[in-house]
Order: C-alpha cells, then sequence, then structure tokens
C-alpha cells in the first residue's frame, strides 16, 4: 500500500507539471468539444491530433489524447439530452431519458448528474486502474508468445461478437485489417510485402491515413446525407444542482453502472458502447418502477452515462498490462504509445514509470476539469450546438487532411485517407463494422510475430498453443464464443450501435 | 446483384493477394515464411467471403432489407461521395505545388462552392478566413512543417 501511495504521489508530481496539466486541460476541452458535436468521433479526432502531438514529450502526448477519449464520453451526454442526438454512439441510452427530462424542464439535473455521475464513476474507473494494473502487469511479464497468440485471439472473436451487426461480417472486415497490416516489411525476416515497388507501402500503410479515412471522412459523407436539421433545445437550463431526491435516486445506479462499466471495458469489443445498455437494462431490471424508464427518469440517465465513463478507465487496463487495444479508441492510444517509442504492455510500468503513472493520474485530473467544464459551462457547449454542419463539414475535411499529411509529410497519405474514407462509406452503408478491422490492423503485426516466433520455438509443433494453462483457458473461452451462436440460434441477438463513432 | 457484390469484391480481394503471398513463399510449419501469415489470412477472408455469398444468395430480399440500410447508393449520393473523394484528393495533389495556404484555400472553395453550392461571395469570403485560420494554427501555433509551393507560403 505504501508503494501505491509513493507511486500515486510520484504520478501526481509528473501529471500536475504545467505542461502536463495544461495537455490535460487541453485534451479533455477539445474531447468535450467534440463529444457535444455530432460528427466527428473520438476515434478520428485522436487520429488527427496524432501528428500534432509528435513532437510533445511522450508523457504529454499520451494525456492528452487519453484526454480526449474520455472527454468526449462528458460532452456526448450534453448533445444526447439537449439535441435527442447521440454526440457519441456511447451516449445513445441517454437520449432516452435525458431528453424526456429536458422536455419537462428538468435539462439541468439531467446535464448534472450526468457531469457528477461521470465524475464518481470516471474516478472510480482511475482507482480500479490504480489498484490493478500493476499486479496484472506483474502477471503479464511472466506471459509467453503462445499465451499472446491466444489472448489475441480470444480478444479478436470478442471484438467480432460484439462489434454490433452481423458477426460473419465483422470477421471479414477483421480480417481485411490483418491483411492491411501485412502490407510493408515483414516483421521477422524484413522482406517487402504487398509494396508493388512503392516507397510508400514498402514502410507499410499508415495508421493515421487508415483510421482518419475509415472513421472522419466516412462520418463525413454519412453525415452530409442527413438532410434533417437539428432541434436544439431552446429553453434556459436551469437548475444545475440535482435535488436530494435526484441524488437519493440516481446514487446506487451510478455506483451499478461504475462497476458493469469497469468490467466490461476491461474485455476487448465491448468498448464504451456495450456497457451503458448493459447498466440501462440492468436499473430497468431491478427498479420497482421499470414502465417509468423512456419516460424521463434519471436513473435511466445516471446509470448509462457512470458506465461509459467507467468503461473509458477499464478499457486502459488491457492496455496498460497486456499492449492489447480492446476498442477502436484505444487502437488509437496504442498507436500514439508507438510513434513516441514507448511499447505499451507489461514492461510499460517498469521502463517508462513517469508515462504510466503520470497519465493514470492525469485521468483524476481530467476527471476534475471536466465536471469543472462541464457544468458551469454548459451554456457555452449548448451553444456550440447551434453551428450550423454545413460550416463545419469542410472544417472537418481539411483537419482530416492535415492530419492524414503530416505524421510522415507525404501527399501520398492523403490520397490513402480517400481511399480509406470511401472504404469506411462503403463499409457503413453494408453494415460491415469498422472497429475489428482497425483492431486488427494495430495488432496484426504482434499476432503475426508471436504466431511465427512460438512455431519456430516449438519446431511447429502446434502443441505449444495448447501447452500452458492461461493459453488454453483463453481457447476453451473462444471456442465457447464460436459455438455460441449455435446455441443461441433463433434467439435475436442483441443490437447495439455500430462501434464507428466510438 | 447488390447482395453479392460486397462478398465477391472480398473473395476477388483473398484470390489475388493469396496468390502473391503463396509467390513469396510459405516456408513450412517450423520455419514460417513472409508468405506464410497472408496466405493463412486471405484463405480465412475468401472462406468468410464464400459463407457470406452463399448467404446473401439464400436470403430473400425482404431478409436483405431488413439487414441492411435500406436504399444503399443513390445517384446523388454517388456525386457527393466522388465530390469529396476528388476534393480531398486535390488537397493532397495541391499542397507539394502550391504550399499550404493556397491548397486549403481551393480545397475550402472546392467544399463550399462546388459541393456545398453556397453563393460566390459568401463561399469566397469563408473560405479565406478559413484558410488564413488553419494557416494560423497549423503553421504558426502549432509548427507543423508543410511544403511552401511556388508561392512560397
Amino acid at each position: 500500500m505504501g508503494d501505491l501511495f509513493a507511486n500515486l504521489y510520484f504520478g501526481f508530481s509528473v501529471s500536475l507539471a504545467p505542461h502536463n496539466l495544461l495537455a490535460c486541460f487541453m485534451g479533455v476541452f477539445v474531447g468535450t468539444g467534440i463529444g457535444v458535436l455530432p460528427g466527428l468521433g473520438p476515434v478520428a479526432t485522436m487520429s488527427l491530433l496524432l501528428p500534432i502531438t509528435i513532437k510533445m514529450e511522450p508523457t504529454a502526448a499520451i494525456i492528452i489524447m487519453a484526454g480526449v477519449f474520455y472527454g468526449a464520453m462528458y460532452g456526448g451526454s450534453t448533445t444526447s439530452i439537449l439535441l435527442n442526438l447521440p454526440g457519441e454512439a456511447s451516449s445513445v441510452v441517454t437520449t432516452l431519458d435525458g431528453y424526456q427530462m429536458a422536455r419537462q424542464g428538468r435539462a439541468g439535473p439531467a446535464l448534472a448528474i450526468c457531469a457528477w455521475g461521470s465524475f464518481i464513476a470516471g474516478t472510480l474507473g482511475v482507482l480500479g486502474i490504480t489498484l490493478m494494473a500493476p499486479a496484472l502487469a506483474e502477471m503479464a511479464v511472466k506471459i509467453g508468445p503462445p499465451e499472446l497468440v491466444a489472448l489475441l485471439c480470444l480478444s479478436f472473436l470478442l471484438v467480432i461478437q460484439f462489434s454490433g451487426g452481423s458477426r460473419p461480417r465483422a470477421a471479414a472486415s477483421a480480417l481485411l485489417g490483418f491483411l492491411l497490416s501485412t502490407v510493408g516489411l515483414d516483421p521477422v525476416e524484413s522482406t517487402p510485402r504487398y509494396d508493388f515497388g512503392t516507397f510508400t507501402l514498402m514502410d507499410g500503410v499508415g495508421f493515421a491515413p487508415l483510421v482518419i479515412g475509415l472513421f472522419g471522412i466516412s462520418e463525413v459523407l454519412i453525415n452530409l446525407e442527413k438532410s434533417e436539421k437539428m432541434e436544439v433545445f431552446k429553453g434556459r437550463i436551469k437548475g444545475l444542482w440535482p435535488t436530494r431526491q435526484d441524488w437519493r435516486d440516481s446514487a446506487p445506479a451510478i455506483g451499478r453502472g461504475s462497476v458493469v462499466g469497469f468490467f466490461m471495458g476491461i474485455l476487448p469489443g465491448m468498448g464504451t458502447i456495450v456497457p451503458p445498455f448493459l447498466s440501462y437494462s440492468l436499473e430497468r431490471r431491478i427498479s420497482k418502477k421499470p414502465e417509468k424508464f423512456g419516460t424521463g427518469v434519471i436513473e435511466g440517465v445516471a446509470g448509462p452515462e457512470a458506465a461509459n465513463n467507467s468503461a473509458t478507465a477499464g478499457s486502459m487496463i488491457p492496455l496498460l498490462t497486456l499492449g492489447i487495444a480492446p476498442s477502436a479508441a484505444v487502437a488509437v492510444l496504442t498507436a500514439a504509445f508507438l510513434t513516441h517509442g514507448v511499447q505499451p504492455g507489461p514492461l510499460l510500468i517498469t521502463e517508462h514509470p513517469a508515462i504510466f503513472w503520470g497519465v493514470v493520474t492525469s485521468m483524476y485530473t481530467g476527471n476534475a476539469l471536466l465536471l469543472l467544464l462541464n457544468l458551469p459551462l454548459v451554456g457555452m457547449w449548448a451553444r456550440l450546438l447551434t453551428v450550423p454542419y454545413r460550416y463545419l463539414w469542410p472544417m472537418i475535411l481539411l483537419f482530416c487532411g492535415i492530419g492524414a499529411y503530416s505524421v510522415s509529410n507525404n501527399p501520398v497519405d492523403v490520397l490513402l485517407m480517400a481511399v480509406f474514407g470511401l472504404l469506411g462509406y462503403t463499409m457503413r452503408k453494408l453494415n460491415y463494422p469498422g472497429a475489428p478491422l482497425v483492431l486488427a490492423f494495430v495488432l496484426g503485426r504482434l499476432f503475426e510475430e508471436k504466431v511465427r516466433q512460438s512455431l519456430v520455438i516449438s519446431r511447429g509443433s502446434y502443441e505449444t498453443f495448447i501447452a500452458h494453462p492461461l493459453a488454453l483457458l483463453a481457447w476453451i473461452a473462444s471456442a465457447i464464443l464460436l459455438l455460441y451462436p449455435f446455441f443461441t440460434r433463433g434467439r435475436s441477438a442483441p443490437h447495439f450501435p455500430p462501434e464507428e463513432e466510438e | 446483384m447488390r447482395r453479392i457484390a460486397p462478398p465477391a469484391a472480398l473473395l476477388a480481394v483473398s484470390i489475388l493477394m493469396g496468390w502473391f503471398a503463396h509467390r513469396l513463399g510459405l516456408g513450412s510449419v517450423n520455419r514460417p515464411e513472409p508468405g506464410f501469415f497472408p496466405f493463412w489470412i486471405c484463405a480465412g477472408l475468401a472462406a468468410t467471403s464464400l459463407y457470406l455469398m452463399t448467404r446473401s444468395l439464400r436470403s430473400s430480399p425482404e431478409d436483405e432489407a431488413s439487414t441492411e440500410s435500406g436504399a444503399v447508393f443513390t445517384l446523388a449520393g454517388y456525386r457527393r461521395v466522388f465530390s469529396v473523394m476528388a476534393g480531398t484528393a486535390l488537397f493532397g495533389l495541391l499542397l507539394e505545388f502550391s504550399g499550404f495556404l493556397a491548397a486549403t484555400f481551393i480545397f475550402m472553395a472546392f467544399c463550399w462552392l462546388v459541393i456545398d453550392r453556397q453563393s460566390l461571395l459568401r463561399g469566397l469570403l469563408i473560405s479565406a478566413v478559413a484558410s488564413a485560420a488553419a494557416f494560423a494554427l497549423f503553421v504558426k501555433a502549432l509548427n507543423v512543417h508543410f511544403p511552401r509551393g511556388l508561392l512560397g507560403f
């Protein structure tokens, strides 16, 4: 315990340094902004920030990116409540009761409980990271290539299972991501693959053009098709302090939502979208007045909002301890670590303690800053919603182009981004989820390297993959996941919104 | 046709890339070569595409309407998509040649005047303001390096 406090003290000494504090503020400010504005999700925004943060010191760069990620969860709820349109896919459930509360003149308490619930859940989630991550990282050091292969397979299957929509399409998307990850020099022998004689492709497909195209450009194209005008809540937002009754109704929901969100966030594929749905159905199931859900009950806002915020903290655990990204947004964070020459995973805590503890403690500070940003300044964020989309989309496209270009100062990357934008748009139109593609792309090289290492070390014996108890457990879980659809045939699968906007 | 086209395209990609992977050399299980991993990924993609094709052929058009997003592509949609793609590609090509500021202005004007059909004066005005703001933010404040181009800025 003494060690923990010493580590936290060290972390705060890093994260409260003026430049890191400024980075944290910038991250949560931008995150809230893009969360409020429908049309640019945290995945695309973090990818856009990737080239800008290259020149920054690694800790500040990761702090700013993480700030965008969890800041967007706060901002997303504002749009859900005032506009009946989720700013982020993770805030879809908040529209059900949040907008009804706004219509009844209770937009203030709804926004306030969102902010407080997010703050409490976010802080509890970070406390969970603080307590669990060091122990898990210690265990993860002992994981060899065959166990990692099994865990990665399980992660991919979970992502396919929970990405929303058809599983075969999600599998095709993931396989396409793997295939794209093989472009460039092979990770073991450095033989060029699929470069077609070009220098650009010899370096592999760039992460920024891929993600910005797949999420940013396709989002603009989809939004341009929507002709409906957004109806912004016009009433005055008052009562930004929940009543004692509001607190009594919301507190248990916030507690349950925090726990559900944190543990679901750890699982690959859940992202920040599934936990709010689970929290909402849990609240409705245990409520004494389930029929009231959907008419403006505060528990229906508090639980899901707590869940999506603690899920962001939970999803950091696989990244910080195993180097595995459980969602598309965390995959961008992985890219940020790698861009700065830092390998996320079990050795992060010992090799780069300043980054690990600095980022973890910045999340405490970030949650406090978000509370200040979201409560007194809620009127400013609401006014942002009145900016017509026709003035925003060319700017978003320009930022996308700048983001794609400035990673390696190569105009070909802008063209590649346009191609991936077209691919992303087509995939969304045809209901092929993008998140499995991005995750497979990011983890593909690691997966290939570990598969080949395992085969070489075991001299071609496939038994090596099941020789270790952890690997065996992961394979059993994978088999259950694969067979699950056969046992549930005929029952409709739960439908979650696609992960694109996560 | 619409139902079968996407998995058929994926199948074609997997066959083509699988062939390239095979040419790279698969090696053996105890010594996998550079083509080993992509080849098996292509095999998996081909199998998934075939499954999706079979499922599409078996399902009725009503099933399709319930599983896919209704009217998928429209002519107006195509025009808009390809205009945006053309504009973005134009920005990429112009960056090296004309420099950041001019490329940004042309790109913004293209978006607002050609795609969004704003009035000429308003389109040019907001393009100029947006380009100047982007230049101030990215080049001056964030110090991102862009080509200077023929105009020198």
